[in-house]
């Protein structure tokens, strides 16, 4: 879809017409992050709900240059997310001191990703450079949106050696998109 | 807990990537948030890494979120109407911002002049994007609310030579109906044809095909369809298209 930054745009001067086409055209994709992150329904209405207001109130500070229309808006989405879940896992923590209960995921975080386009076969590619522990750990934190803390829990191994697969699965990444 | 401005350089990127990733527990992310405000080189970090990792959320499905979200959403952001101010300022954004950005200085000015929303009120706009490039090339369109005129800006690219773009309505169960030949880089203000006022419903289908000079020669589009969009009519902004 083209013409997204456009519609932002044309949201920062206050142009709602502009706003719904620009829900039309990307709040699919947001939903179906969202639902991917959250894994449920209700919280994922919220967080969508909320991140496209908050694209609206701030549609003023979207900068061509600075990047796509689209990331800026999974960057808002994701963000919304993030805080959500870990909110969420503090009000548990507080309520019963117990772990928080693991969620059952119903899209596992697949490894075989389908990603389109120049920009996506070029991070498959590099993706499928790295290990394959420091691609899983990638993989799970950004679609489950775990802590280092969670995922060290959720693959039962050290956390200094689960920070240690990101933080070096991250460079390695970097350095193969940018050689 | 080290903060983060006063790390290496690897190290501050390597935090701008877990930050992104979003691996980083409330309390630290909150910190790095609070070094991002006044450190551009963190920010800029952050903007690549998110660009790095954009094509992670492409690749999931998506899914049409509820209707009444939609609704709730678009009621939320409307804005008190100044009384006799036009309820609609399409032709203006769009003037504006094709302005900014396909044209320069005197050109600019002269299409925002020529585009001073004439006295009617508009019914319907649709904005038609490219189907096979990500070029910035929209084709918008707009009816008034009686379904008499219709105004169409091409903010695109000439087809090849020899050939002419034509706009078709997709009525559901009918034949495309041609709207008429399209002149790229034109803005074009003329009658819609009056077989196709009943098929300006909302949500109508809109596309644009490459026809031979002067339109196809049958009546039927012959050539591969280069646009898309939605017709969405004024009076039911707050509804969400058919699945």
């Amino acid at each position: 879809m083209t013409a997204l930054e456009t519609l932002i745009e044309a949201s920062a001067a206050g142009d709602r017409v502009a706003f719904a086409a620009l829900y039309d055209a990307a709040a699919p994709q947001l939903f179906g992050l969202a639902l991917r992150i959250l894994k449920r329904r209700d919280w994922a209405e919220d967080v969508l709900q909320e991140a496209l207001l908050s694209a609206w109130r701030n549609a003023g500070d979207y900068r061509r240059e600075r990047g796509s229309a689209r990331t800026w808006l999974t960057v808002i989405l994701r963000n919304r997310a993030l805080d959500r879940l870990r909110r969420e896992a503090a009000a548990r923590l507080a309520d019963t001191g117990d772990d928080p209960p693991d969620v059952a995921d119903p899209a596992p975080s697949a490894l075989d990703l389908a990603m389109a386009g120049d920009d996506g076969r070029r991070l498959k590619t590099c993706l499928d450079t790295l290990e394959e522990t420091q691609k899983r750990a990638i993989v799970m934190a950004y679609f489950d949106g775990l802590t280092h803390e969670q995922l060290a829990q959720r693959l039962a191994t050290p956390l200094g050696t689960v920070k240690s697969w990101i933080r070096r699965g991250l460079q390695r990444l970097k350095g193969c998109l940018e050689p | 807990m080290t903060d983060v401005t006063d790390m290496p350089d690897d190290d501050r990127d390597g935090r701008a990537a877990e930050y992104v990733l979003g691996t980083l527990p409330l309390e630290e992310r909150l910190a790095f948030e609070a070094a991002l405000a006044d450190d551009p080189v963190l920010r800029e970090a952050v903007a690549q890494w998110s660009a790095r990792l954009q094509p992670l959320a492409d690749s999931v499905a998506p899914v049409t979120p509820p209707a009444a979200l939609r609704a709730r959403l678009l009621a939320g952001i409307a804005p008190p109407l100044p009384p006799g101010r036009r309820p609609f300022n399409m032709i203006r954004w769009l003037a504006w911002t094709f302005g900014l950005s396909a044209l320069a200085g005197a050109a600019a000015i002269a299409l925002v002049f020529v585009f001073t929303p004439r006295p009617q009120e508009v019914g319907g706009y649709a904005l038609l994007h490219r189907t096979d490039s990500a070029a910035h090339d929209v084709v918008a369109f707009q009816i008034d609310k009686q379904r008499r005129d219709m105004v169409i800006l091409a903010n695109a690219v000439a087809p090849q030579a020899g050939h002419d773009y034509e706009l078709w309505v997709l009525p559901p169960g009918k034949p495309p109906l041609s709207l008429g030949v399209v002149k790229a880089g034109a803005r074009e203000e003329r009658a819609l044809p009056a077989a196709a006022a009943g098929d300006m419903t909302d949500f109508a289908n809109l596309a644009i095909t490459v026809e031979p000079l002067g339109g196809s020669p049958s009546g039927a589009p012959t050539g591969p369809i280069v646009f898309v969009g939605m017709v969405r009519l004024m009076d039911n902004l707050t509804t969400t298209p058919p699945k």
